[in-house]
């Protein structure tokens, strides 16, 4: 639920850059929901990783969902960082619409493959 | 000369392209993941230096990413150490000058770059000191698991069934193995519930065996398998 939880933050973040881009929203007022949906989505890899080492014995899986979901996390942990770089604030509306797109190709690429995939092991 | 070089790795600059290049390469690693699932399904039961030099001369196209992440992670845990610490250093310097309050609430970021690296550092170790056994257990049979052979006999291998009103009727909603040590210790084994004895976690896992495919028919069965990890430390 976290991970929907945060995907929905995500793409509402990307909607207010959106806005922030044409000049419609304030200018960083896509960043608080970029910041809760990163909460969300990291308590949604540590909750996962328990589950995972209770049902298979790993915290980390190497599969396309589990490094997927890897990207995604590392792509928003350095968006979230662009806000201290001097010069590159601005920069992070157009880094909020291209972690939306990320989340959909990643997520949708994901739930496609698990539905034709032979499942091993639970 | 030293502290410059220190200041210059430990830039914020340097973690935003390092994480930036962390995401690209596990995109392309996912994608090769998606691919050649039996492959890199084999990963996760093999000591990671054990499995890249047996890949790494014999398809390198397509396992190159896994050395590069390393290093990359390698290099972001450096950067986030040296950044940490100096802003630990800053705050502490002008602690005189913020109320606890504020040096505590300033010092959370640093405090999250740390535990950060300690999943990393947890995550490093599981991969590279793991060890791993699969063996197949029937009722009365016995299994030997670890470097020292421990010897377990398989009592008893019961499943539960979901209730017949419920739409998952005639599905296995848990299995319960009951094993006994040499001792005569006995020993629950059931899935999602891992028991760690003498430093091994044992779990119950399950391997579909496909019976019969055809066009209209895909019919599977299941065995029960035991996985031991020999785990020297615990994340």
């Amino acid at each position: 639920m976290s991970e929907s939880v945060a995907h929905a933050l995500f793409y509402a973040g990307a909607l207010y850059g959106f806005l922030s881009i044409i000049g419609k929203d304030q200018v960083n007022g896509f960043y608080a929901w970029i910041v809760w949906g990163f909460i969300a989505y990291t308590i949604a890899q540590v909750t996962g990783a328990v589950w995972c080492f209770v049902g298979w014995g790993n915290t980390f899986n190497w599969s396309a969902r589990h490094l997927g979901s890897a990207t995604i996390w590392t792509f928003y942990a350095a968006s979230l960082h662009l806000k201290f770089i001097p010069g590159w604030g601005k920069r992070s509306a157009a880094f909020a619409l291209a972690g939306a797109l990320l989340v959909f190709i990643i997520s949708y690429s994901s739930y496609l493959r698990e539905m034709s995939l032979l499942r091993v092991g639970g | 000369m030293i502290r410059r070089i220190w200041n210059i790795l430990g830039d914020i600059k340097v973690s935003f392209a390092l994480l930036m290049a962390a995401s690209a390469t596990l995109f392309t690693g996912s994608l090769y993941a998606g691919d050649h699932y039996s492959l890199f399904n084999e990963l996760n039961h093999l000591r990671i230096q054990d499995w890249v030099a047996d890949h790494i001369t014999l398809q390198p196209e397509r396992v190159w990413w896994i050395p590069l992440l390393f290093i990359i992670m390698g290099c972001l845990g450096a950067n986030i150490f040296m950044f940490a610490c100096n802003r630990v250093a800053a705050l502490v310097r002008q602690r005189k000058l913020d109320p606890n309050i504020r040096f505590f609430h300033l010092l959370t970021p640093s405090l999250i770059h740390f535990l950060f690296l300690v999943i990393i550092l947890g995550h490093l170790m599981t991969f590279t000191l793991d060890r791993w056994q699969t063996t197949p257990i029937k009722q009365q049979s016995r299994v030997e698991c670890g470097e020292e052979r421990q010897v377990l006999r398989v009592q008893s291998v019961r499943d539960t069934f979901f209730p017949e009103n419920s739409a998952m009727r005639d599905n296995i909603f848990q299995t319960r193995v009951t094993l006994k040590n040499e001792e005569g210790k006995e020993i629950a084994l059931q899935f999602t519930k891992p028991v760690f004895i003498d430093g091994h976690y044992l779990f119950l896992d399950k391997k579909k065996e496909q019976k019969k495919k055809t066009w209209k028919q895909n019919l599977e069965k299941t065995s029960k398998m035991m996985k031991t990890a020999t785990r020297p430390i615990s994340i």
